[in-house]
């Protein structure tokens, strides 16, 4: 089909191109959307880590923490985080053969906390948002990046085929037709949040340069030298040191007056990360990185000292292009500590959602009639899909909460750990959303939209509302427990669920009122807040 | 605090913005279409501008610059919801403006 118009070719583009990729383009969406307070949700999965401001706030030692996990890490390299605002413990890891092994301690008395089996919001959420957790051929990476693009050219596109993007720039009317006050919203989170949107899509775009640009390196590098670890050398300051054939000879040096020269070489800059490389052998050395809370720039500041001696041994800053490359990955990653940020974030990145869905029934609204006159499936099947895209995606990610708060704590089945066990609710939840929007599709009058878009919203409902008591049956952390103990992490994410169920509601209402005849729908009252 | 002040003035320019637009004018005053006060607009962007150094000054200019683009989506957004609260179904600005009634832009769209 060619279009007459270059308007008329753009709408083609958009309209195809945001059908086909929106469903992953939501879920990308939603996933970056909570990952804004993945530390957070990382608080509520993992229950023993709620320490109150008051237990985090003392004195903390490196060699405390060296004291506690070498035992434990058994001889492997071993890095840890210091307490920060947002993870008021200690987070320790290390390798134990092919496993990733993860504890955290109590920043004042050392002792290893209860562990909760869980990959939670840093371990499940954020990384989804970015590979899918598709790790084969990094096909998840790709289909992301795919994903970005296509937001890059569906901005783009929008921005041409918006009529009246200035006339229309204030204008919602929740009143009218489900299809026309959609297609207000739709523009409206599109266009008030495009900086916003434009943004992130290109910056993460940008953060991948090495897996969407794989050529760039050899090109650099040459192909005989290990490009990419050359190039990881030279950007990044990566440094190792060959283990020695010899233990050492003599018990390591403080790592707590290391961190103190770190702070005076950083000019009061906290370190953020320190790892111990080979501990006990005679060439161990250890790597302190700056913290990035107080700034966008994601800075790439590294020290090496030698473990024995504590004599400095490499001192590293990134070089101005990369130090640019690391302040548009700080726009995407928001590191930094700034809460009214952080939730101008949260709320751009909803906007978003709103935004994919509501493209959605913009596109089912405006086809239905035609689509159930003239026999085509197109709309029964973008429906379902949509709908398990949207309510059953919401649904999946509660799933997996409640799944958090249900599962005891030595969960295991057919060589299943509870981690992956909390996965398997996710996977299985959003199977059975997608399976029940296309159950429920408008069989009998295929030009009335599915009851599965009321009865999916209703479910997130009731799963948000779950949630939140399981999290009080569960730990004792009640809203007014959590707001005594000033545990603000637990409590946002108690009142987000609760504010998710209401507005949840609201929009089974709304929809509910879509789904019914035409002819009903003077009947139905239509207050402000529908 | 100047979160919450360049926030406000955001909000009072955004609403300027709007009234300067003959439907939304229409729609909150009751008055006829085209007797909004001319100043209304280039006040309201003076302030949208006036924002920024605010922020720059309280945050410093990567925040600062951050906080104006994120909160001035947030304020003309508010904005946006608080003219949908106004209008009502009937009243003088719900339609399509100047399109006829017969070719809703969506329709066109379609293929």
């Amino acid at each position: 089909m060619i279009a007459k118009t270059f308007r008329l070719s753009m709408t083609g583009l958009h309209t195809w191109a945001g059908v086909v990729i929106g469903a992953l383009l939501f879920a990308i969406f939603w996933m970056g959307t909570l990952s804004v307070f993945d530390r957070e949700i990382d608080r509520w999965m993992l229950p023993s880590t709620r320490l109150t401001p008051a237990q985090s706030a003392a004195a903390f030692s490196f060699d405390a923490v060296r004291r506690t996990v070498e035992p434990l890490a058994a001889g492997a390299d071993w890095s840890m985080r210091p307490p920060q605002a947002r993870v008021p413990a200690v987070e320790v890891r290390w390798r134990q053969g092919q496993r990733n092994e993860r504890r955290f301690l109590h920043p004042v008395t050392g002792a290893v906390l209860t562990q909760t089996d869980s990959l939670a919001g840093s371990g499940f959420i954020f990384p989804f948002h970015f590979n899918l957790h598709l790790k084969w051929l990094d096909l998840g990476y790709w289909l992301v990046g795919l994903a970005g693009m296509a937001m890059l050219v569906l901005l783009v596109s929008g921005v041409i085929i918006h009529r009246r993007i200035f006339a229309d720039f204030f204008l919602f009317r929740p009143h009218q037709r489900l299809q026309r006050a959609s297609l207000d919203l739709h523009n409206l989170t599109g266009v008030l949040v495009l900086p916003f949107h434009l943004v992130m899509a290109l910056s993460g775009l940008i953060i991948f340069m090495n897996i969407y640009w794989p050529s760039a390196l050899p090109g650099a590098y040459g192909p005989e030298a290990r490009p990419k670890d050359a190039f990881f050398a030279e950007a990044y300051g990566t440094w190792r040191r060959a283990k020695a054939t010899q233990p050492a000879s003599r018990p390591p040096a403080s790592l707590d007056s290391m961190a103190a020269q770190a702070r005076a070489i950083w000019q009061g800059g906290e370190p953020n990360f320190m790892r111990v490389w080979h501990p006990g052998n005679a060439a161990s050395y250890v790597e302190f990185r700056r913290s990035y809370a107080d700034s966008v720039t994601m800075n790439v500041d590294i020290l090496y000292f030698d473990a024995a001696s504590g004599r400095e041994l490499r001192r590293f800053s990134a070089a101005p292009v990369l130090t640019a490359q690391r302040f548009i990955a700080g726009l995407h990653f928001i590191q930094f500590d700034h809460w009214t940020l952080r939730w101008l974030y949260f709320l751009a990145g909803l906007s978003g959602c709103i935004m994919i869905a509501t493209g959605f029934v913009v596109w089912l609204e405006a086809r239905r009639a035609r689509h159930a006159r003239q026999g085509l499936p197109g709309v029964t099947v973008v429906e379902a899909l949509s709908i398990a895209a949207v309510p059953g995606l919401m649904a999946a990610t509660l799933a997996f909460f409640i799944a958090n708060r249900l599962l005891p704590a030595d969960a295991a089945w057919a060589n299943t750990g509870r981690a992956a066990l909390e996965l398997w609710v996710f996977y299985l939840t959003w199977l059975l959303a997608l399976a029940h929007a296309w159950w429920r599709r408008s069989r009998h009058d295929p030009s009335r939209a599915s009851i599965a878009w009321y009865e999916q919203s209703l479910a997130v409902a009731l799963l948000a509302t779950v949630a939140v008591l399981l999290n009080w049956l569960t730990t004792g952390h009640h809203p007014v427990h959590t707001i005594q103990q000033a545990l603000w992490a637990v409590l946002g994410m108690d009142v987000l669920l609760l504010v998710g169920a209401v507005l949840a509601l609201g929009v089974a209402r709304r929809l509910r009122r879509g789904i019914q005849p035409q002819t009903t729908l003077h009947t139905v009252s239509a207050p402000c807040s529908g | 605090m100047t979160t919450l002040l360049g926030g406000l003035i955001s909000l009072v320019g955004f609403g300027l913005l709007a009234l300067a637009q003959s439907r939304h004018w229409s729609a909150v005053t009751g008055l006829t279409p085209g007797t909004q006060p001319r100043r209304a607009r280039s006040l309201g962007l003076l302030l949208q501008g006036l924002v920024l150094p605010l922020l720059i000054a309280g945050h410093g200019a990567s925040f600062g610059s951050l906080l104006w683009v994120l909160l001035m989506g947030l304020a003309a957004f508010a904005v946006s919801m608080l003219l949908a609260c106004r209008r009502r179904p009937g009243v003088i600005g719900d339609h399509d403006g100047p399109r006829p009634a017969t070719a809703p832009p969506t329709q066109t769209a379609v293929r």
